[in-house]
């Protein structure tokens, strides 16, 4: 075996090796995204309500907080 | 007694009493020069309730019928104030107004639900003595308070509040939950008034 043929051989010999290791790489990946993205955030919980009904509570409304015709008239 | 929920007969006692008649004030101090988009009140509705079943899909659980106090009124607010159901016609003394008479409409409509549903809560209260009831209803009386020109560096509270909610609405940004959040500190301020 001349030289060249040994320093070819080594070149195929890398280039073969990176690709079966990205091959692998590239599927572990994958695989593993699709895991992260089944996982649910189950730390968060959805909300809760104890409150009034708003049949009841519209007995009170009225108008408050709004704009005052009175002071707005005497300014102008 | 069950609910359908949104219920539209609460809508009605809140445009009457509320959205109209605040509406009503504006076409009187700003006169002739408001005029309002067609179907105001059916929009409104339309929207809240779209926001509504929103907030009940993605926050709530599914047992959830109904939203508590401070996102049924912050729906309301941003149904409103995305709406813009007022437009200004004309300008006053040759001069644009520079006010945002749709967004502090919004919020007069929001403290107005909060402050009904807070009293309801007080009246329902079975763990308060009357006098208690009668002492937390009276910080009521004049609607939800607001921080007043002490505590607050620049401008009016609630025209600051009233441009936070045109430009979270212009960005896109606006939340139901972070609304309800504000109303509820605003309801806590009122109650330890």
């Amino acid at each position: 075996m001349t030289g060249v043929e040994m320093v070819m051989g080594v070149l195929l010999g890398l280039v073969g090796l990176l690709g079966v290791v990205a091959l692998i790489t590239l599927f572990i990946t994958k695989l593993n995204a699709q895991k992260v993205n089944e996982i649910k955030n189950i730390y968060l919980c959805k909300m809760v309500n104890t409150d009034s009904s708003i049949q009841d509570a519209i007995r009170y409304i009225k108008l408050t907080n709004g704009v005052n015709v009175k002071e707005k008239g005497e300014n102008e | 007694m069950s609910e359908m929920h949104p219920d539209r007969a609460s809508y009605e006692v809140i445009w009457d009493k509320v959205i109209s008649e605040e509406i009503s004030n504006y076409q009187t101090v700003y006169t002739n020069c408001i005029e309002l988009i067609p179907n105001i009140k059916e929009e409104i509705w339309e929207k809240y309730v779209s926001l509504n079943n929103h907030c009940k899909s993605n926050y709530m659980r599914a047992s959830v019928v109904r939203l508590d106090r401070h996102k049924v009124a912050a729906c309301y607010m941003i149904a409103i104030a995305t709406l813009r159901p007022m437009r200004f016609t004309k300008k006053i003394d040759g001069r644009d107004i520079p006010l945002a008479i749709n967004e502090t409409l919004a919020i007069t409509v929001g403290l107005s639900i909060v402050r009904a549903f807070a009293i309801a809560a007080i009246q329902e209260n079975g763990d308060i003595t009357q006098e208690d009831k009668d002492s937390l209803m009276k910080k009521f009386d004049d609607g939800i308070r607001v921080p007043d020109s002490v505590l607050v560096n620049h401008g009016a509270y609630i025209d600051n509040y009233a441009n936070e909610l045109f430009f979270t609405i212009s960005e896109g940004s606006i939340n139901v939950l972070s609304i309800a959040h504000e109303l509820y500190l605003l309801e806590v301020i009122t109650k330890m008034s």
